[in-house]
């Protein structure tokens, strides 16, 4: 670097916050326990903003973070207890298409029925949606219309501004945009605040037309793009911590700047783990 | 004072770390109140990586202005806590795209669209766009790729034109693998010149060398690499395996 800067000496660098994670980090005191239920587990670079979100918040809390990877499509209702029984909190992760979806399914049952925290991202948000239409509301063949386009139930569907859109490339709805939380929701304590902004990837989103059967029957729409309506937000309040987010999270957490919802979502499973032993 | 361009390029083998290093970088600058801000290059044809599947390069990553970027983005910003946007990550598609969209339209009045000069200046300017805009003293551009590839070789171009121009306002850093080979229990340092004379030979002098190694390299050993490799023996710098990531810039600055 000397060869660029005029005067190499000048400025004294100021390390203080970044060593203070390190220390952090060093000093970490047990274990959290976090399972991510996604399809492309093989590499685990596809989840990278989660785990990197996943290890701000567990630091931050001081613990260390042990992430579970596992196949969505491996989980069923036989094998969830096994697979998610020692967890503190569970990740429903992003994704597109059909397959490994039933796992997600699967895995959404076996938290919600336990009172596991739970955090289902994009697609994971839009599963916790469909699981609760089918299991909760009775809608055996709800589904997204990205999955089953003839569903009678189309509880996700196709935003309206893409269903003229035949291109693949750039055309989702992407970047940040705001999002109205409801007040008392987890997710508002989460923040802090109720007027939040984050980033975006998708297609599809929660049909409006269904908003007042899942309110009555216990999953509430918490978070809403203030122009649009656009549902961002719901969660069981009725549970300890279950919420989905149709935005991505993972993608505004730093080393500096934990991302608020995951560490509301890591303080619950800390909860959870020492309730449980 | 004039914006500063560092270029990082990668020599030897893939998944070196570039991202993190260039990110360690900027946390360095940032330390000592610079304003710094890093962009990748990506050398494949695909305008942007929104629609790989997640097995080829891991995940897409998403800026605050919508653009679908490769996962490095993601470090730069959480090492950073800066935001990027559009014009933090090029691939060669959308640079080829946009030569050949600006050739559909005429603006190259005639002339016969080539390489050199139209996709090089074309990257050129994408370098430039983010120093241009005053916001910020540190430019770092990453090359996506290792030296030597075929896809790389317009990037480079550009990389040595753009030190040739700016003189004391560029320079480059290139980073290689330094193998510890269990048997001879010898560190071997033979890659990492080759790959300083493949950068040489397209006409690029490092002006730092960062050697990625899983144990201390010995000062005898740098010394030896910077001679061999015409970089100051200061400018060759060891970046040792790390327990986490975070611990990098901490390292590097040691």
């Amino acid at each position: 670097m000397l060869a660029l800067t005029a005067t190499p000496c000048d400025r004294q660098p100021d390390h203080a916050a970044w060593n203070d994670f390190l220390n952090r980090l060093d000093n970490v005191q047990g274990t959290v326990n976090i399972a991510l239920v996604g399809k492309y587990v093989e590499l685990q670079d596809a989840y990278k903003s989660i785990s990197e979100s996943l290890m701000h918040s567990a630091t931050y809390c001081g613990r260390r973070l042990k992430l579970t990877y596992v196949h969505s499509e491996k989980i069923d209702d036989s094998n969830a207890d096994k697979l998610l029984g020692g967890m503190d909190g569970v990740i429903i992760a992003p994704g597109f298409g059909k397959r490994g979806i039933e796992g997600k399914f699967a895995a959404l049952k076996w938290c919600r029925e336990h009172d596991m925290p739970t955090l289902g991202i994009c697609l994971g948000m839009q599963c916790m949606v469909i699981e609760y239409a089918r299991d909760v509301l009775g809608l055996t063949d709800a589904n997204s219309t990205e999955m089953n386009p003839e569903t009678s139930n189309n509880v996700i569907d196709l935003m309206a501004g893409q269903k003229q859109v035949t291109d693949l490339g750039g055309t989702m709805r992407l970047g940040a945009y705001d999002c109205r939380l409801k007040a008392g929701s987890r997710a508002a304590e989460a923040y802090g605040r109720e007027l939040i902004r984050e980033r975006h990837r998708h297609r599809y989103e929660f049909n409006n037309d269904f908003r007042e059967r899942f309110e009555q029957a216990g999953m509430d729409c918490v978070g809403v793009n203030p122009d649009t309506g656009l549902v961002e937000v719901v969660e069981v309040p009725s549970l300890t911590w279950f919420v989905g987010t149709q935005y991505h999270p993972e993608y505004q957490s730093t080393v500096l700047n934990p991302n608020p919802l995951f560490m509301a979502f890591m303080k619950a499973a800390i909860k959870h783990s020492s309730d449980n032993k | 004072m004039a914006t500063k361009y560092i270029f990082v390029t990668g020599g030897v083998v893939s998944s070196l770390g570039k991202g993190i290093v260039s990110a360690s970088l900027a946390r360095l600058l940032l330390s000592r109140g610079f304003r710094v801000t890093i962009q990748k290059f990506d050398p494949y044809l695909n305008i942007d990586p929104g629609t790989l599947n997640p097995y080829e390069h891991g995940e897409c990553y998403v800026t605050a202005d919508g653009y679908e970027t490769d996962l490095d983005l993601g470090h730069y910003e959480r090492f950073t806590d800066i935001h990027t946007s559009r014009n933090n990550s090029f691939t060669t598609g959308r640079i080829y795209k946009s030569v050949i969209d600006k050739e559909r339209r005429g603006e190259y009045l005639g002339k016969t669209v080539q390489i050199i000069p139209h996709i090089t200046d074309e990257i050129k300017r994408d370098v430039m766009k983010l120093g241009d805009t005053g916001e910020y003293d540190f430019v770092i551009t990453e090359i996506g790729g290792t030296v030597g590839d075929i896809e790389s070789t317009p990037f480079l171009e550009a990389v040595r034109q753009l030190k040739w121009e700016m003189g004391h306002n560029a320079l480059s850093l290139h980073l290689t693998y330094v193998p510890y080979l269990g048997a001879a229990q010898e560190m071997k340092t033979k890659p990492t010149q080759h790959s300083v004379k493949q950068l040489q030979a397209i006409g690029i002098q490092p002006d730092i060398l960062v050697l990625r190694c899983e144990r201390d390299i010995p000062a005898g050993m740098r010394r030896k690499v910077a001679q061999f490799c015409n970089v100051a023996p200061e400018a060759v710098i060891q970046s040792v395996d790390a327990s986490s990531i975070y611990k990098v810039p901490m390292l590097m600055h040691e």
